[in-house]
């Protein structure tokens, strides 16, 4: 039995090795790479801020008496606030925020939370990761399940990326799907160990080895021709990219700009996963959480300009959020405790810029925090249906209403 | 699509070698690829001298002495000393790499997979390496016994979120698992069965990283399970679940998969036997083992060649072949970046395996891992370089080094042209080790590498 | 190629090894050019060798494996025939013949001007150096000629002089110098020095003289670096910027930067024998090339000096040094970059989190004088107590307070909340928790935290967490912050006892290597036990190496390094000194 597979494989390794020694790539391994590069696929770019944004002094409502009267020591004065309307308006480290409002790629999507707001930062991170509570059991996060509904779609490429050395985040993991988690463009490049010879050789190899008529080897054939031509793509897309953007030097905008080249370079992931850390100012917060607002502001917006530049904008959609707002008073050492509602962002060429419902009452409080009443699962409902493209009922568990922020 | 096709009575007789069949170095290699991390050449020279059965004998009734174990131990107390449990990941790779009882470890390996905890949610290197031990000392034994430590052990509870279980809220989860992915699997019970069986486990607690049993959160109360009724204290309950038939048949079908072939999946007449045979041996892991090793099935066409190896497979067989030994803290961060962490399943279900464990960037990661490993100046073959070790072999030209490769580390020849671009990236200029580990590296690339 | 490299090994050792000779008046500065911004000399290469003979270092080098196996290799023994083959053919030993080559001197330089490198070596006749050049030249020709490659040996004219080129160096004899250079300009400027004796060497540049030690007799070896010529050249422009950008580096090294902007020259001394190793580093210094950001380095005008160092049993490392750092850290805007800025920003407020809301820079380092120390023991164990498995050497750092009676209290609150807070998160974790203490006595208060030791600790020994009992002291107007209730209490006697001298240099670190030794002692099974995972050795193999290593350790005694700014000069020293056998 044995020899008659083995005479088998011989015979079409051995014609097969002919036919490619021809130099030109057979019909099928061309499909398989072209499949890998979907130019017109929608991408999603999550950037989480941990630790729980002051939502509050991001979109300022600077007008409110009772800001000010919250915020004695922390509340902005009303000539740096960078103005939205003439009750709203952006911390003046916000540049970048407020310039992509200017630009009309930026939506504000105020009082987002959730009933019954956890102030742990693990808990509510964790609700926002899997759109669980504590007493459901957890297994899955939300985009994990939409990885997993959709993998059918996708052939052989990597549907999902977390970037940095950070534990990746619950939202990602799946049944079956597993999404890598990588510090930087090494993780997609073939590393011929300074070999220029191995290199020829691996080419030389995918294209000596046949089509296979045994399922798994005919599999691993296709799989290794897309992550060769993937990793072409990476290499020539890294080695080739000029980019007008002047990228800040921040870690976050260093991330971003691995996942512009990785989008310019035609993978065919359709999610990419950062996370920015620090915003938990119990402490000397106008210093600290000026240089996060300006980080984000200034990375989101050079890598935006970036996509643009190369053409992908209207593909490209960042949701930034954090797993809570912060206290509306804020406490004695010019810091703020952990709270409940605060906005998210929705940016991009296709977004419905602006802002998007009430800025809540600052008076009307529940524990001393900020009211939510737009649920988060309504962004994530957004961007699944609106930009994603899939039913957001299997993925959160519910039928949650979107919120008008992204073009159709 | 399933294994219809196969008549089981043929499938489960024992191999006997034959002129047809003979009992050659290829044969003894599968064997030892399946049954362990794969054999150096000097294994498999005493292999071919030995009768299989015997091999299979003693790989799944490993003679542990003392010192060995003494050994063992000390040395994984050391390590988890620092209480950091990537250490753990690092020390399971040296282990494994090192390991005279290469079956057990890997059955260890199974065990983790099937019972999957992560030590990303239980954090305590010392509780992860208790139920370590625990499938090690279970892992060919009695599968009803380690069922119900594994109930009572403080890493799965935790990772379970079962660290309290009152009577007045029985938490499920754990009930759950037990019944949908330790001993029945999806369709072999109801949701009314894992509410009963989650009364059973009230009560049931962990406290300072400890089990203990909390009598007042314990109910009492008559519960009824898969059509038996009762009070059923300590544990009864897991004893009813493991009397289903369908137990065995979970169990038997997970190890075929595990040790004989992804795709595909295996008919309930082809388990049938084994599960059977299983109950009859009070639950011995070691018996269906032995079976499935010895079995003509597992020399055929059905079985060699198919399976995707996983990244233990592909990067601990690569180094064992060529007795090699490297950075064992590097060698557990590159299992980790394959999809393979030690000590870090990806969630409560285990790896899948089998096709799950290919996609692009798993495919460039493993010829990239695979190239670092051969190129680190930490690895090292036989305790020496590459040139130097394949003299030993006896294998001096580029060819007979490429032939030793493909025997060693291959279950499917690769075609003739493959061999011949290998052969020309050793004879290319440069340092001979560096242009062998070149031709390894890749070697690594082509499909045939990553199966077994 | 293969003897190309032992010609090159031959060319390496011939540096090493001398005896004595004739004399001559000309030194290698007298034929360099003046445009030579690097220069090195070995002026004694007899005495360098004799030290090197049996220093206490060698035989333990020798049998480590490492070198073992690299006597082993075929390079080494391919150089080892070709020695056996110039000895037959002068008819002397190896070690003769380069005593005489070397006699009277070795020395480097880099001449700006040829943009090359020359080496140039005194022999003590003129008969040694040509009869070794020639026999190498032979050699080198006889093995390309049995590989069937062509002649590796070219040679050239100048002025009546013959130049070999041997690979990439080229090599000439004239009287009892042999010159060896990697470029033909500067081969010549040589030759033409030798010939025509010119009034302007490197020997009489003002620069190198003003530089040049006068004891250079005494010393081992001697080097010089035209650092203003260096730096209008444009090469290594981090090191000229001025510039760190890491703050660690910054503390180091700050300082250093702002005389390297200014300086015109650096030199270094070395000087071995059998017990000591000493390297000094000098240049000239002037307190207002210091940048107004960076006076937290050495002080207003240059006045700032390290305490002396306290003196505890079993110590393993003291640093004493003058850092304002709480001025560095409200200067971090002019010292680093933005992002960096940034950190320190981000830094602050996690740390007033910390430390009960209090401004880091301000409240906490601006209460105390920018005099600080460092130091590090090792701890000892009791016996019958339960010792963690992983044992970590106890330190602390001594502060002097601006105003003690103010601001201890202060600092005790702060303490007792930040022990509080560790408690509540510990606990969330699963940590062992922190038990707090008071010991009040005349002369000084010891304030500690202990961990509580758990009922059933495992095995293997105790957790890491049990080689920490976080503590603080005040004796007087010392304030000490320690990893460990013992050493807080030592410390506060010890300079509750002192009088307060100040030493005279900036900075001074003290290591004393063999409690380095004892400490890897204490830990063996660790180190063997990590050696095996991070080297993928054997337990055998891993003994080896813990072994070695403890072995190498063994040879040293203490190590010092001092940083000190006075009299027009910046100095930096390195001391080991070495067991003797």
């Amino acid at each position: 039995m044995r020899s008659n597979r083995r005479d088998f494989l011989k015979t079409t390794l051995g014609t097969s090795a002919v036919v490619s020694l021809g130099a030109t790539v057979p019909g099928f391994l061309r499909h398989a790479a072209a499949a890998s590069t979907n130019e017109k696929e929608t991408v999603l770019v999550v950037v989480q801020m941990s630790g729980g944004n002051d939502g509050l002094n991001t979109v300022i409502p600077y007008s409110d008496p009772a800001y000010r009267s919250s915020r004695p020591k922390l509340a902005i004065p009303e000539s740096d606030v960078l103005k939205i309307d003439d009750a709203l308006g952006f911390h003046p480290a916000a540049r970048g925020l407020a310039d992509l409002l200017e630009d009309d790629r930026l939506a504000i999507v105020q009082g987002v939370g959730y009933e019954n707001p956890n102030r742990s930062h693990f808990e509510s991170m964790d609700i926002w990761h899997t759109c669980q509570r504590k007493t459901d059991t957890r297994t899955t996060g939300w985009l994990g399940r939409y990885l997993d509904l959709s993998q059918a779609e996708n052939s052989g490429a990597s549907s999902a990326f977390h970037l940095g050395h950070e534990k990746q985040p619950f939202a990602l993991t799946a049944e079956d799907v597993r999404v890598p988690s990588i510090d930087s463009l090494d993780g997609f490049r073939l590393n011929d160990g300074g070999d220029e010879n191995v290199r020829s050789t691996i080419s030389k190899l995918a294209a000596t080895t046949a089509k296979e008529s045994d399922s798994i080897l005919g599999f691993l054939q296709s799989t290794t021709t897309v992550a060769l031509s993937a990793s072409k793509r990476v290499e020539e897309a890294s080695r080739d990219y000029k980019t007008p953007v002047n990228y800040p030097e921040s870690d976050l905008a260093t991330k971003l700009k691995t996942v512009a080249q990785l989008i310019d370079a035609g993978l065919g992931t359709r999610v990419y996963y950062v996370t920015l850390d620090g915003f938990d100012t119990h402490s000397q917060q106008p210093a600290a959480h000026a240089v996060l607002l300006g980080q984000l502001g200034d990375a989101v917006s050079s890598f935006l300009n970036d996509v643009k530049h190369h053409g992908h904008d209207d593909r490209v959609t960042v949701l930034a959020f954090s797993e809570f707002g912060r206290r509306v008073k804020e406490n004695a050492s010019d810091g703020t405790d952990h709270g409940a509602a605060a906005p998210a962002f929705l940016a991009g060429s296709k977004v419905r810029a602006g802002l998007i419902g009430d800025h809540p009452s600052l008076t009307d409080l529940e524990d001393g925090d900020l009211k939510f009443h737009t649920d988060f699962r309504q962004v994530y409902a957004t961007v699944l249906e609106s930009w994603l493209g899939w039913s957001s009922k299997s993925v959160l568990g519910g039928i949650h209403k979107p919120v008008d922020a992204l073009e159709a | 699509m399933t294994t219809a096709a196969i008549d089981p009575s043929w499938a489960w007789k024992p191999f006997r070698p034959s002129k047809q069949q003979p009992w050659n170095r290829a044969r003894a290699a599968h064997l030892l690829r399946r049954a362990g991390f794969g054999a150096t050449s000097q294994e498999l020279d005493a292999a071919v001298e030995q009768d299989p059965d015997e091999i299979v004998g003693a790989l799944v009734s490993p003679n542990l002495d003392a010192k060995f174990e003494q050994e063992s131990e000390a040395f994984a107390a050391t390590i988890l000393a620092s209480g950091n449990p990537k250490q753990l990941s690092a020390w399971w790779s040296y282990v494994m790499l090192r390991t005279p009882h290469p079956l057990l470890e890997k059955t260890t390996l199974f065990w983790h997979g099937h019972f999957a905890t992560s030590a990303a949610k239980v954090e305590d290197s010392t509780t992860m390496y208790n139920q370590n031990r625990l499938f090690r000392q279970f892992a060919l034994g009695d599968f009803g016994k380690l069922t119900h430590a594994i109930s009572r052990d403080p890493a799965m509870l935790i990772y379970l979120d079962s660290v309290t279980n009152r009577k007045a809220h029985p938490n499920e989860n754990f009930a759950r698992e037990v019944m949908e992915l330790f001993c029945l699997g999806e369709g072999n019970y109801s949701e009314k069965d894992i509410q009963e069986l989650a009364r059973c486990f009230t009560g049931w607690e962990i406290r300072r990283g400890k089990f203990r049993f909390n009598r007042f959160q314990h109910d009492t109360e008559t519960k009824s399970i898969l059509g038996r009724s009762g009070e059923m204290p300590e544990g009864e309950s897991i004893d009813i679940v493991l009397d289903q038939p369908a137990a065995p048949q979970f169990i038997v079908r997970k190890l075929l998969r595990y040790f004989m072939f992804d795709e595909p999946f295996a008919s309930d007449e082809l388990v049938e036997p084994l599960a059977n045979e299983l109950r009859e041996h009070q639950w011995d892991i070691s018996h269906v083992v032995g079976r499935i090793l010895t079995s003509q099935l597992f020399y055929s066409e059905h079985v060699i060649g198919r399976k995707v190896r996983s990244p233990v497979d592909l990067v601990i067989g690569m180094l064992r072949t060529l007795e090699g030994s490297t950075n064992s803290y590097q060698l557990g961060d590159d299992l980790n970046q394959l999809g393979q962490g030690l000590f870090y399943p990806p969630n409560v279900k285990g790896w899948d395996g089998g096709r799950a464990w290919i996609n692009s960037s798993t495919l460039l990661g493993r010829a990239n891992v695979i190239g670092r490993i051969v190129r680190d100046e930490k690895t090292r073959f036989g305790g020496g370089k590459l040139d130097e070790y394949f003299t030993r072999l006896d294998a001096e030209s580029a060819s007979a080094i490429v032939d030793k490769l493909v025997e060693l580390i291959l279950a499917v020849e690769p075609a003739q042209a493959v061999k011949g671009q290998l052969v020309e990236v050793i004879n290319a200029e440069g340092d001979r080790s560096d242009r062998i580990a070149a031709a390894i590296h890749a070697l690594s690339t082509i499909p045939e590498f990553q199966i077994m | 190629m293969a003897i190309s490299r032992t010609i090159g090994l031959s060319l390496l050792l011939l540096m090493v090894v001398s005896s004595s000779g004739v004399a001559d008046d000309r030194t290698a500065a007298d034929l360099l050019p003046p445009s030579t911004i690097l220069y090195a000399e070995i002026p004694r290469p007899e005495t360098l060798l004799e030290v090197l003979e049996d220093h206490p270092l060698r035989e333990r080098i020798e049998s480590l494996e490492g070198v073992r196996d690299a006597y082993e290799a075929k390079q080494f023994l391919q150089f080892k025939a070709a020695v056996t083959i110039v000895e037959a053919k002068l008819g002397k030993t190896w070690q003769n013949i380069l005593q005489s080559v070397t006699e009277d001197g070795i020395a480097i330089g880099f001449d700006a001007g040829t943009q090359g490198a020359v080496l140039l070596i005194k022999a003590r006749d003129e008969e040694t150096a040509p009869e070794l050049l020639d026999t190498i030249i032979e050699l080198a020709r006889a093995a390309a000629k049995d590989a069937g490659n062509s002649d590796p040996v070219k040679s050239t004219e100048y002025r009546g002089i013959t130049a070999y080129q041997i690979a990439q160096a080229k090599v000439a004899t004239l009287g009892r110098w042999l010159f060896v250079t990697n470029n033909p300009e500067s081969g010549k400027a040589i030759l033409d020095a030798y010939l025509d004796k010119p009034d302007k060497t490197l020997a009489n540049n003002p620069q190198f003289q003003t530089a040049r030690s006068n004891e250079l007799d005494s010393l081992t070896a001697w080097g010089y670096a035209d650092i203003e010529a260096i730096r209008k050249a444009g090469v290594a422009k981090g090191l000229f910027s001025g510039k760190t950008d890491n703050p660690v580096v910054e503390l180091l090294v700050g300082g250093v930067l702002d005389t390297l902007q200014h300086t015109p020259y650096v030199t270094a001394s070395l000087n071995l024998d059998q017990q000591t190793t000493r390297l000094e580093l000098a240049t000239p210094h002037q307190s207002e090339w210091t940048t107004e950001a960076r006076e937290y380095y050495f002080g207003p005008e240059g006045t700032g000096r390290a305490p002396a160092p306290i003196k505890v049993s079993n110590q393993l490392l003291s640093l004493s040094t003058y850092r304002d750092v709480s001025t560095m850290w409200l200067r971090a805007g002019d010292l680093f970059k933005d992002n960096i800025v940034d950190q320190f920003a981000q830094a602050e407020s996690v740390l007033a989190t910390l430390f009960s809301g209090k401004d880091f820079g301000e409240e906490i380092l601006g209460e105390v004088h920018p005099d600080f120390q460092l130091v590090v023991v090792r701890q000892t164990y009791e016996d019958d107590v339960p010792q963690p498995a992983i044992k970590i050497p106890a330190f602390a750092a001594v502060f002097r307070l601006k105003d003690p009676e103010t601001i201890r209290p202060e600092f005790r609150r702060t303490y007792q909340s930040l022990i509080g807070f560790l408690n509540i998160t510990g606990s969330m974790n699963g940590q062992p928790q922190l038990d707090l203490d008071i010991e009040k006595e005349d002369e000084y208060q010891v304030i500690s935290a202990t961990y509580l030791v758990e009922k059933d600790a495992s095995p293997g020994g105790l957790k890491i967490h049990y080689n920490f009992s976080p503590s603080i002291a005040f004796a007087g107007e010392h304030f000490v912050v320690s990893s460990t209730t013992a050493l807080a209490k030592e410390i506060a006697i010890a300079v509750a006892d002192a009088n307060k001298l100040s030493t005279d240099v900036n900075s001074a670190i003290d290591l004393d290597v063999s409690a380095v030794s004892d400490i890897l002692a204490d830990n063996r099974t660790q180190l063997v036990a990590q050696n095996m995972l991070s080297e993928g050795h054997s337990k055998e193999e891993a003994e080896q190496s813990i072994g070695d290593l403890l072995e190498l350790l063994a040879t040293a005694k203490n190590a010092s390094i001092q940083l000190e700014a006075r009299d027009g000069t910046l100095r930096a020293s390195l001391e080991i000194d070495y067991v003797a056998d």
